[in-house]
């Protein structure tokens, strides 16, 4: 055998070679797509953390509201068009799945039963001879504690004697939306109790209204709750009940930031796309109470692992239902909303908020959801939040293609769970939904190139890259009126733009060769496409895939925008 | 050559590995499983000096100074002092609350200890006692002893009152309307009281009052400024070293206000005459006539805009002390000027303002104000008006208690007025 040796005059060039294959190397280098982010490592036990108001209104809206206008960076991101993009964007522009998030329904369509399933795991609470943990008789929304009879426990919450229904529908619906497009939340359950059967637990509390002391609960405080909550015509009650979400409740994630005693969170919660893009599905569905107390991290043990899941909750105020359905302005302003008060003293009151308008009630079960006078682009939640404006048009586009993959079966098979009592209350939601739908799209994907579910196959002699066009597919813009141009770039190659009406590229044999030369064997080739519809055109989506004259497999490295 | 060639090779054997790890784009399940997965972060580690550079930010600072005092009106100490109901079952307590004592005194608290039964007889008994930032003080001993009901004089009372109060430093720029704002200096007074009158509610809207009043006011040197009586030497200035008066005063009014459902309306129209006469030290005895007229005219029907229009018009006949003449320059008069910018034995006062609802709980208001002195009713004329203006904010946290900021101008100055529950 013989040994290969290296003299001193050859070691140089050959670590000048080596290091030139490195770089070029790292040029082209994409690391596996990733499609889990493992934030599920073993965490020791975090202190549970408080919210109340003080959060969403005065660090929320004000501190960090204030700090973001005075984020000089930020603002010449902005200008140049160059935004913060999300942190947690995988190499194919999505989000993967963590303990904050689960790709669901948009990567792979859920079956019709499991849309209806929802997060729902068993049959649901059995409410006769429930016994009562612990009540909150009075406030806004009453609601109490149950034991159910297979010892389960859940939050019970009643709907307004004025709108049965409303609330418990808009919260069973909105949480399989939510658990389909890939949040997690409780197990929510529409059910119905008969008062009767309740049984009170025993040191069962509650705070005397008028003494302000705390008292034992009693059966007349239950009938003073239920006095007010809406029956069903055999006289029980329809109730949601949600079930207790399993593991130890460490109070709500902060809208910006990150948790200090948990160190699987390493992304702030401002740039994760899925809590941004949380604005555009909220505004799909009218879910303006979005504050930080509307969520609640879980110290859970999965798999020998305790850490936190990261959870939705509270969903009775969307669908244009709520406490006050008649209120117009949610969805519409800010709960303190300074743009809406400048104009009303700049206009010395001529201007009319939305807060001084009523809204028309569709029905005593539907509320006021509705998709007149929606406008996506300016959809607000009840308080502003840096994570909604941080958004970017690719954020709002990844959301746009989550709420893309819920047709119009997807919608009914879930909004049947809500058990209305008046068939056409489905039908008006599901029309509601579609409609809001369409004018999502037609909004955030007029902002991008809109292409969407790229895939490559042999084509001859070469590759063919094919791509749906989601504002063609959903009838948006005049197809006759839409052209793609795009170029192929290569190591040291540039095609020359051309143009195309279909969506699909065809790049023959030569011009992958030409890409490919001088590159490495298995070197990525790029192509760029434009979407062109009338006059605007968007900014380039870059596509990275492997081809070798020798294998006849394709594979999509990375898709790129921004 | 065959170097070369190596060298190829051994390239090839260096890179050719790294290239194996990559791995083929594919779709998740939809339920990915936390075990069988490689434990990848999309991120190395946290943003480099983020938590950094969040601890240095001043306004995480003022979050941090907030935060206690927020929490705690949320759900608190302070939420509970807010949201305290009054129990109207109590018969006898203290309330404590925030206040003043009238024009320049600043703010300070207020505590009140009550009865509402004293004796069993149904005899209030009430004694405000008040020490603002700037030194006033005013503590008082109020009694309403009900002497009928539920007849043509509905809630017939007798009152009877005693007090203290100390007036730290008032300004004073001189008597009459052309009086200069820097001829300024300051006084004190210390008044010493006692009344005794009946008062009634002819009905729902009508009130009638007469009572009789022993004053003994002394005028000494302010707590701060220039004193008065120092710059004043020989000068005229009726009451320059107190007065002790009796007062006989009889007063009637119409008032509709309705200060709820975060709005006003309604009206107040109120006379009041009265005779004062030296019963000790000075010698003054003067009539004074008092007239107050506030009216709310809403412009649309759910009260979002206002016309609000005041009128308060005194004139005294006979010698006055100072101390005692209907001032310009306070929070219901001109309120672009100085405290007690303008005296004398007349004054007129008139405002006009423009309300409007900018959200829920929060109104704003533009207003201009106009007012004179004179010696006489006489002596008013159109050409002799002082104008102030400026904006007021309304911001209703609970729905009849509005607190008022009022920012007025004038061609001399500025002032920002502070009003918890205002009258107008």
């Amino acid at each position: 055998m013989r040994e290969i040796t290296f003299k001193g005059k050859t070691v140089a060039p050959l670590l000048a070679l080596l290091l030139f294959g490195l770089i070029c190397f790292a040029e082209v280098r994409f690391s596996e797509v990733l499609w889990l982010d493992f934030d599920m490592k073993d965490i020791s036990e975090p202190k549970e953390r408080d919210s109340g108001l003080f959060d969403p209104f005065v660090k929320g809206q004000f501190i960090e509201g204030t700090k973001q206008q005075l984020d000089a960076p930020r603002w010449v991101r902005r200008i140049a068009g160059r935004p913060k993009q999300a942190s947690n964007v995988n190499q194919v522009d999505e989000v993967p799945s963590s303990s904050w998030y689960t790709n669901r329904h948009r990567i792979r369509r859920m079956t019709l039963d499991a849309l209806e399933r929802g997060p729902n795991k068993g049959p649901g609470p059995m409410l006769s001879n429930a016994v009562i943990t612990s009540a909150k008789p009075s406030g806004v929304t009453p609601g109490m504690m149950l034991k159910d009879a297979r010892g389960d426990s859940y939050l019970v919450k009643f709907d307004n004697a004025n709108y049965p229904n409303l609330q418990s529908g808009a919260e069973v619906i909105i949480t399989k939306i939510l658990y389909a497009a890939g949040y997690n939340v409780p197990e929510n359950y529409v059910a119905y109790l008969d008062a009767e059967s309740l049984k009170i637990g025993d040191d069962v509390q509650i705070t005397d209204r008028t003494t302000g002391k705390k008292r034992q609960l009693t059966k007349d405080d239950i009938d003073e709750m239920l006095r007010r909550a809406a029956r069903t015509p055999d006289g029980r009650y329809r109730v949601l009940a949600s079930k207790v979400l399993p593991g130890k409740a460490k109070g709500p994630f902060t809208q910006v930031g990150l948790r200090a005693d948990d160190p699987n969170d390493l992304i702030p919660h401002e740039h994760r796309r899925e809590l941004r893009g949380l604005r555009v599905i909220g505004s799909w569905v009218n879910n303006w109470d979005l504050k930080e107390a509307q969520s609640l991290d879980i110290y859970v043990e999965e798999n020998g692992r305790k850490f936190l899941r990261h959870y939705l909750l509270d969903f009775g105020s969307a669908l244009g239902a709520a406490d006050h359905p008649d209120e117009y302005y949610h969805g519409r302003e800010y709960g303190f909303d300074v743009g809406g008060i400048a104009r009303e003293i700049v206009t010395l009151g001529i201007h009319e908020s939305a807060n001084e308008k009523v809204a028309t009630l569709i029905s005593s079960e539907v509320g006021s959801f509705t998709s007149q006078d929606f406008d996506p682009g300016n959809w607000k939640p009840t308080f502003p939040s840096v994570m909604f404006s941080n958004l970017t048009d690719l954020d709002a586009f990844w959301a746009v293609r989550v709420i893309l993959s819920f047709h119009e079966d997807d919608l009914r098979q879930i909004v049947r769970t809500a058990e209305y009592s008046d068939e056409r209350s489905n039908d008006y939601i599901v029309r509601t939904l579609m409609e809001r739908r369409q004018m999502i799209a037609r909004h955030w994907l007029g902002k991008v190139d809109a292409l969407s579910d790229f895939s490559i196959r042999q084509s001859g002699n070469g590759v063919a890259v094919a791509f749906r066009d989601l504002m063609n597919d959903e009838r948006l813009a005049v197809q006759d009126r839409t052209k793609y141009t795009y170029e192929i770039r290569g190591t040291s190659y540039k095609s020359t733009k051309k143009a195309v009406a279909r969506p699909e590229i065809t790049i023959d044999r030569e011009t992958l060769g030409a890409a490919t030369e001088r590159g490495r064997i298995d070197t990525p080739i790029e192509v760029r496409i434009w979407a062109h519809r009338g006059n605007f055109t968007s900014d380039p989506v870059r596509i990275h895939f492997d081809w070798s004259p020798n294998r006849g497999t394709f594979s999509i490295r990375r898709i790129a925008r921004g | 050559m065959s170097k070369i060639c190596r060298l190829i090779l051994f390239t090839i054997f260096v890179t050719a590995p790294l290239a194996e790890v990559r791995a083929q784009e594919s779709l998740p399940d939809a339920e990915p499983a936390t075990t069988s997965e490689p434990e990848q972060r999309i991120v190395e580690g946290r943003p480099a000096l983020y938590s950094f550079k969040r601890v240095i930010n001043p306004f995480t600072w003022l979050e941090a100074g907030l935060r206690p005092v927020a929490r705690s009106a949320e759900s608190g100490f302070i939420h509970r002092l807010a949201t305290r109901k009054s129990n109207p079952d109590k018969t006898s307590g203290i309330r404590f609350g925030f206040g003043g004592t009238g024009t320049g005194s600043g703010m300070g608290p207020v505590v009140t200890p009550f009865h509402r039964d004293f004796l069993g007889r149904g005899i209030e008994v009430e004694v405000p006692l008040v020490y603002t930032h700037r030194a006033y003080q005013s503590y008082q001993v109020q009694g309403r002893i009900p002497l009928g009901s539920e007849n043509f004089v509905q809630r017939l009372r007798l009152e009877l009152g005693a007090g203290y109060s100390s007036r730290a430093a008032d300004d004073f720029f001189g008597i009459g309307n052309d009086s200069r704002s820097d001829d300024e200096s300051s006084f004190r007074t210390v008044t010493r009281e006692a009344s005794a009158g009946f008062a009634a509610e002819l009905n729902d809207d009508w009130k009638a009052g007469l009572r009789g009043v022993y004053r003994n006011v002394g005028v000494t040197n302010p707590t701060t400024g220039d004193s008065l009586q120092d710059q004043a030497g020989s000068v005229s200035v009726p009451g320059l070293f107190g007065a002790t008066m009796g007062s006989a005063a009889f007063s009637i009014g119409r008032d509709t206000q309705v200060r709820e459902d975060f709005a006003f309306k309604g009206s107040l129209d109120q006379l009041e005459v009265s005779f004062n006469d030296s019963v000790g030290k000075g010698d003054f005895r003067y009539w004074r006539y008092r007239l107050t007229s506030q009216h709310f005219i809403p412009l649309t029907n759910d009260n979002r805009k206002v016309i609000a229009f005041r009128a308060l018009l005194e004139t005294n006949r006979g010698r006055v002390p100072f101390f005692d003449m209907p001032f310009l320059g306070s929070q219901q008069t001109l309120r672009g000027f100085e405290s007690f910018r303008f005296r004398d034995r007349t004054a007129l006062a008139l405002t006009l303002e423009y309300r409007y609802r900018i959200w829920p709980r929060i109104d704003a208001g533009l207003f201009v104000d106009e007012g004179q002195v004179a010696p006489e009713l006489g002596d008013l004329g159109l050409d002799r008006f002082h104008t102030g203006y400026g904006a007021r904010l309304f911001v209703w946290p609970k729905p009849n208690t509005p607190i008022s900021i009022d920012y007025g101008r004038s061609r001399e100055t500025w002032r920002l007025h502070v009003s918890f529950k205002p009258r107008f």
